[in-house]
């Protein structure tokens, strides 16, 4: 290893284009995997010994990084990368990155081999992503409005919506349904019969508590009575809700609201 | 008391769902189904927890009965018609309305009607038939659908049902037919046994029917499966673990629940109303029950007649485990899969993942950790590369008191009653004191497993 030989770091945007982007960058500058980081940014911590690139995300980049990924390693592959790449997490665009250098040389048994640090830790971000995906495919509430739309706020650590969007149109085809996240000002539309459309919008408000349909309050009334009828009294156990069901996600449950 | 068959829905649902509740079987899982563009809804295979209960139960299904207003005189059971409780009847089409409603916005994952028997089981199960028919083709409602079968019902209707649903499910109610003379008259063995058998040739046929028609109707595609309930009546755990074996063997059984027996009705043939509910029993009986199903043990090398209880304190693996030292220590880096699934601290997940792992490089047991395995319990069980993880006596003794002292915590009433492991007279330094773990100590409460 050539010791005077300068670091890169590339910055990238916080998303799947961007990693797969800087991915594709870092591959084709041939300046040599060792001396090569990816960061997410914006925010980087400056060092002496590195030179910083901001690489800007390209779709069409990206997307030639996925058919590599389908063709030489596996479908499943790019599933584990897609949801690794969501996840909330500083090193997942590095470990993104190395996990490729692997298994772009050794092919899909690669997912197998759990005892390197890269493929066990993309096996854990993918795992958590997943996991948070199948609890709020249950969690999440919509609220009807007047116009018969449904509405449904989002409140996530990981990157989860486009899993969840995917999830209720096929769910819910002929419905028209919004999915929004507050904190990270987005906002998946769907109209009946069509497929969802994305939308970043930082000036996104709604109140739907002020346009709530008449048989909205009824359901939430007889789903309130649902749950209180249908827990048996001497197996109590709120550690055990708490458990299965962290605090975190009640913000927009209306069962588990404070009257 | 007078059937509220024009109560406020409000009043109905309280009491319906309040009667289905000691039901076990709220899960959604064993099918999956695209939505394919019109109608609501869809299913997955792997089913979806909507919330939880106050008691840490999970909800997934709207379950309520479709009436509470009973014929029969079961000693045990709240809806027994000499019991005083307010009666209430659902109209199928309030059924549809309020599945339909929960399911738009995402509060359940679909239906699981039960009933008590009204009037006679053909006129129930003729009900439950008109209630699920409506919800599929006039509400275009394709998400998941979990009904009883009423025993004694007409064989034709239960037919005609399942192929609307996607799980039905028999109750045996009690493990032995002794059992069912005494607390359950108008239930005979036989009677309960029948629609399983039915249901069970059903799917059979279906399965081949589907095999060469890609496109012919499905017949209960989740399967089927019962429930029965533990403490009412004197069995031991070898007896209920046997029937349940005999179930999935002989009858296809998806799943078997276990429900600890709730006291409700003062009888001199019941357990009083003030024991509380055995809720550990229940939890040794579901991680049994897992064993039989994933693991690959047979009842008979769990339990026998000379050993015919769960051991109160250890897990049933870690119990046979330390009964049969000769199998350990397991060599993680040669040792087959069903041999790594019989070592305490390893489940399916982690075996497959060592299975397949090992191939690329040899395994330490910081690796096996990342891989999920739980090294204190393994770590009696297990070499990698020869050697175990710290010196280590094999012998039983030695084994049970390190695992009881890392013991899952047990309900304080467990401990304070000063109920002892079996074996305590055979060592001295027997401790119930130290540390616990934090994670176990809920599960062993409930079936949440």
């Amino acid at each position: 290893m050539d010791t005077d030989k300068r670091m890169r770091i590339l910055v990238c945007e916080d998303s799947v284009e961007g990693i797969l982007t800087a991915v594709h960058e870092a591959f084709i500058s041939r300046y040599g995997h060792a001396y090569q980081r990816i960061v997410i940014g914006p925010a980087v911590n400056m060092d002496l010994f590195s030179d910083i690139y901001t690489i800007e995300p390209d779709m069409d980049k990206a997307s030639r990084v996925v058919e590599a990924i389908v063709r030489s390693i596996s479908d499943y592959a790019w599933q584990m990368v897609w949801q690794a790449a969501e996840a909330d997490s500083e090193d997942k665009g590095d470990v993104i990155y190395r996990f490729l250098i692997l298994g772009f040389a050794n092919g899909s048994r690669i997912l197998n081999a759990m005892t390197r640090p890269e493929v066990m830790r993309l096996h854990q971000l993918s795992r958590a992503v997943s996991r948070e995906t199948q609890r709020l495919y249950g969690f999440l509430r919509f609220q009807e409005l007047e116009n018969h739309i449904l509405y449904g706020k989002l409140l996530s650590k990981h990157h989860v919506g486009t899993f969840l969007a995917n999830h209720f149109t096929d769910r819910l085809p002929q419905e028209h349904w919004i999915i929004h996240d507050p904190d990270r000002d987005e906002v998946w539309v769907h109209q009946a019969g069509n497929d969802w459309i994305y939308i970043s919008h930082p000036d996104f408000k709604v109140d739907p508590e002020a346009m709530l349909s008449a048989a909205e309050y009824d359901f939430k009334a007889w789903w309130e009575t649902f749950r209180e009828s249908i827990a048996i009294r001497e197996r109590t156990n709120p550690r055990l809700q708490m458990q299965m069901m962290p605090k975190r996600y009640w913000k927009y449950m209306p069962e588990m609201q404070k009257r | 008391m007078e059937n509220l068959w024009n109560a406020d829905l409000n009043e109905k649902l309280h009491i319906l769902a309040d009667a289905a509740k000691y039901d076990v079987a709220c899960t959604s899982s064993g099918v999956n189904r695209k939505n394919g563009k019109q109608g609501t809804g869809n299913t997955l295979s792997c089913g979806i927890c909507h919330s939880f209960a106050a008691d840490g139960r999970c909800i997934s299904l709207l379950k309520i009965l479709l009436t509470n207003d009973c014929c029969y005189d079961c000693v045990y059971c709240v809806n027994r018609k000499t019991n005083d409780v307010p009666r209430a009847t659902f109209t199928p089409e309030e059924v549809c309305t309020l599945t339909m409603g929960f399911y738009r916005r995402n509060y359940i994952e679909g239906l699981f009607l039960s009933s008590a028997v009204y009037r006679n089981p053909s006129y129930t199960m003729e009900l439950i038939y008109e209630t699920v028919r409506r919800l599929r083709e006039i509400y275009g409602f394709r998400g998941y659908i979990h009904v009883k079968a009423i025993p004694g019902a007409d064989a034709e209707l239960i037919e005609k049902t399942g192929f609307l649903v996607d799980r039905m499910s028999c109750n045996l109610e009690l493990p032995t037919s002794e059992g069912l003379r005494k607390l359950a008259p108008n239930k005979p063995r036989a009677q309960l046994v029948k629609p399983m058998r039915q249901i069970q040739n059903g799917i059979f046929r279906s399965k081949q029917e589907v095999a060469v028609y890609r496109h012919a109707p499905r017949f209960v595609p989740a399967g089927q499966s019962t429930q029965m309930i533990v403490g009412a009546t004197g069995e031991s755990d070898y007896q209920i673990m046997s029937v349940s074996e005999a179930l999935y063997d002989k009858f296809q059984m998806k799943r078997v629940f276990y429900s600890a027996y709730v006291g409700i009705n003062e009888d001199s043939r019941l357990p009083s109303v003030r024991t509380a509910p055995p809720l550990l029993r229940e939890h040794r009986l579901y991680q049994a029950d897992w064993l039989l199903r994933f693991y690959g043990f047979k009842a008979a090398e769990l339990l026998s007649e000379r050993h015919p209880n769960f051991n109160i304190l250890l897990d049933p693996k870690c119990d046979w485990a330390v009964r049969h030292l000769e199998y350990f220590p397991v060599e993680v880096m040669t040792a087959d899969y069903y041999s790594l699934l019989r070592v305490p601290g390893l489940g399916v997940n982690s075996a497959k993942r060592i299975c397949r792992s090992r191939r690329f490089g040899r395994l330490q047991f910081d690796d096996l950790k990342k891989m999920g395995v739980v090294l204190k319990r393994a770590m009696y069980f297990i070499t990698c590369q020869g050697k175990t993880y710290m010196p280590i006596k094999m012998q039983e003794s030695f084994i049970t008191t390190n695992l009881l002292g890392l013991k899952e915590h047990l309900p304080s009433d467990v401990v304070r009653s000063g109920e002892t492991y079996r074996q305590l007279n055979l060592f001295d330094d027997f401790h119930l004191s130290a540390p616990v773990e934090e994670t176990d100590r809920y599960q062993v409460l409930t079936g949440q497993i």
